[in-house]
């Protein structure tokens, strides 16, 4: 927990000073004092104070705690194989995002849900059978009931 | 009178009983499978109620939250998982009761006084909100801006684990909800030429992302494990109900009370509610050793809080637009986007609305009687549904209710942006909900802020003039001082009771 708060704590002043800094080029509303920037300045300030409380608290902390031994963080316990299938979700979505207009719905939901359940160690039969019905489900939810217009794809459409 | 009879017309038609029933099932299939939310059920309905009318929309989303936080009560009695961190407070009380063999007095016990504490914030619900609605007709941009913070700091400083990275999560909210057009001043925020951007973050996918998709991700990273039941068959449910209400009904009041006004205060909802009453009825027990190895009576006065805490949490939320916990923060933003703007004019102009939805908060937690046996009967097979099968399925719901939106695949991304964000806010126990808070009420924590500068000249100390604004503002200090204040309590105790 240690190290990943003063990391936390850092990106997060970071971060505020770059929103203070951009806020400057917000125009004033005309004769008054107050406008477009008042309001992310302060949030952005309370963020950054944050942001330094965290790392300072830690690392005031780590003065403490032996060297190496860090207190139980969950993304510790993360393994590299973890890691990819959650890079491998992100990507199935990002896929769906780029390429649903073309493949049209029922055959991108079908490759992110067929291959999400793969990822989870799902037999690729189940994974295949469930898919379709959860297709046909959302489809007609959607597209019939709530009249969504889902894409269609342009290179088989339906 | 006839507002009244106004609103029996407005439920008794089909479209609000069906879609008020279905989103009770909804509910309650979500909140009894483990890991799922109350909060992340309301956020995949959200969608849905997108393509409705206004009461539809409210009466599916409080029928949904009503049941899921009840539901919640089934895994974490059979399985000692908390469906929802509302029932975290006695889940090893009632996994002790399941290991005893009575998971079915446990199981009845959650079912009757979730339903009578529901009724029992229904009715304060019902008192309490008018009355409330005259005063905050008075109220001007210094009292709106106090109890916007005030809700914002109860969320932060009341039961977290640590205020701090509670705070961050609020300002990374209050953050979020500038960018784009809205604002005083009508410039763009923070849009870098992006023209989506202009109209601000997208409520509902930003929401779904938030809550859903980071559990997803939660879920491919860590592996989803299925869990073993302990007992398997259940008994009669209704067995010892009558016995119950004569030996705890005091336990009953009890929490039924306490819930209420925890879920009135802005800020502080369910969760909160059910670790007080669960603390408060072990200290005023004749039996407190009984407490943590299967006994019903803390069972029955926190599961009364937490259902009550739910009817309270509508009263600020009502009168004030100031939600009290995350699902009403996540309704607020829908009456936004209805148009149906939350405040004390909602109770003048449209008084049948106001009275249809305390209608539909009796239905609801009548439903829950029928509805929750079912469940409970079933429990078995809605406990077994693979969380491998379960977990993809909910992305796929999520990609296609954010896409619903706009019909934009920008929602999509939003929803993905918002996932991964609330992933790693989580993996680094930076709570979800004060973000979700400081989106929905960002824009009018702004509004009042900066309507109050330009009428007071820039004066600060304006917002202590009027009397209201300055009760509201000091207990708001008061709040934020707590933490401190604390600390020193502790640090006077301790030399004393270290030499006792």
């Amino acid at each position: 927990m240690v190290k990943s708060d003063i990391i936390i704590g850092l990106i997060l002043t970071v971060l505020g000073v770059a929103v203070i800094l951009h806020a400057q080029s917000f125009p004033d509303i005309p004769g008054q004092e107050y406008g477009a920037a008042v309001f992310p300045v302060i949030a952005a300030s309370a963020l950054a104070a944050c942001g330094l409380l965290l790392a300072f608290k830690a690392l005031r902390r780590r003065a403490t705690v032996p060297e190496g031994v860090d207190v139980a963080h969950s993304m510790a316990g993360i393994t590299p194989a973890g890691w990819l299938k959650g890079l491998a979700t992100i990507a199935l979505v990002l896929f769906y995002c780029l390429f649903s207009d073309q493949l049209g719905y029922i055959i991108a939901m079908g490759l992110v849900l067929v291959g999400g359940m793969m990822l989870l160690g799902v037999r690729w039969w189940v994974a295949i059978l469930i898919s379709a019905i959860a297709i046909f489900a959302i489809h007609e939810l959607f597209v019939v009931l709530m009249r969504v217009p889902l894409p269609r794809g342009t290179i088989i459409p339906f | 009178m006839l507002a009244i009879e106004k609103a029996v017309g407005l439920v008794a038609t089909p479209s609000v009983l069906i879609s008020v029933f279905i989103a009770s099932v909804f509910g309650m299939l979500v909140g009894a499978i483990p890991g799922l939310t109350a909060t992340m059920a309301i956020a995949l309905l959200v969608p849905f109620t997108f393509f409705m009318d206004p009461l539809p929309a409210v009466g599916a989303m409080i029928a949904c939250s009503a049941m899921a936080i009840f539901a919640g009560d089934i895994p974490s009695t059979l399985l000692r998982i908390p469906g929802t961190p509302a029932s975290a407070a006695y889940t090893d009380e009632a996994y002790a009761m399941t290991r005893n063999g009575q998971a079915e007095t446990a199981l009845g016990a959650n079912l009757m006084f979730s339903a009578i504490g529901g009724l029992f914030g229904t009715a304060v619900l019902i008192v309490a909100a008018p009355a409330l609605a005259e005063v905050a007709l008075q109220f001007s941009s210094f009292e709106y801006f106090w109890l916007a913070v005030l809700g914002l700091t109860c969320a932060i400083f009341i039961g977290a684990v640590s205020p701090l990275k509670g705070l961050i999560s609020l300002f990374i909210g209050l953050l979020v909800s500038t960018i784009g057009l809205n604002n005083p001043a009508g410039v763009p925020r923070f849009t870098f030429g992006y023209t989506e951007l202009m109209g601000g973050i997208e409520f509902i996918p930003a929401m779904v992302g938030l809550f859903a998709v980071s559990e997803v991700l939660r879920a491919m990273v860590h592996g989803a494990i299925d869990l073993p039941m302990t007992q398997r068959k259940i008994g009669n449910l209704f067995a010892n109900w009558g016995k119950m209400v004569k030996t705890y009904w005091r336990q009953q009041l009890r929490g039924n009370t306490l819930g209420t006004a925890i879920g009135i205060l802005p800020g502080a909802g369910a969760d909160i509610a059910a670790w007080v009453a669960y603390a408060l009825s072990k200290k005023m027990s004749r039996t407190p050793e009984k407490y943590g190895k299967g006994h019903v009576e803390g069972i029955i006065e926190s599961t009364s809080a937490n259902n009550a805490a739910l009817g309270g949490a509508w009263v600020p939320a009502l009168v004030f637009g100031i939600p009290g916990d995350s699902i009403t923060a996540i309704v607020i933003g829908v009456l936004f986007i209805k148009g149906l703007n939350p405040g004390p004019t909602l109770f003048i102009y449209n008084p049948e609305n106001i009275y249809a939805v305390f209608l539909i908060f009796i239905l609801a937690n009548l439903f829950m009687i029928p509805l929750g046996w079912a469940a409970m009967k079933g429990a078995g097979y809605i406990l077994r549904v693979p969380r491998r099968v379960l977990m993809p399925l909910i992305l796929g719901f999520s990609i296609v209710g954010s896409f619903a939106v706009n019909n934009a695949t920008y929602g999509i991304v939003i929803m993905l942006v918002f996932g991964v964000l609330g992933f790693l806010m989580e993996e680094n126990e930076i709570p979800v909900a004060p973000c979700i808070l400081g989106i929905v009420l960002g824009p009018l924590v702004e509004e009042n802020f900066v309507t109050s500068m330009i009428k007071s000249n820039g004066s600060f100390l304006a917002f202590f003039e009027r009397p209201i604004a300055g009760v509201l503002g000091v207990f708001t200090i008061l709040v934020v001082l707590s933490p401190l204040i604390g600390m020193v309590v502790r640090r006077m105790r301790g030399p004393a009771t270290k030499t006792a």
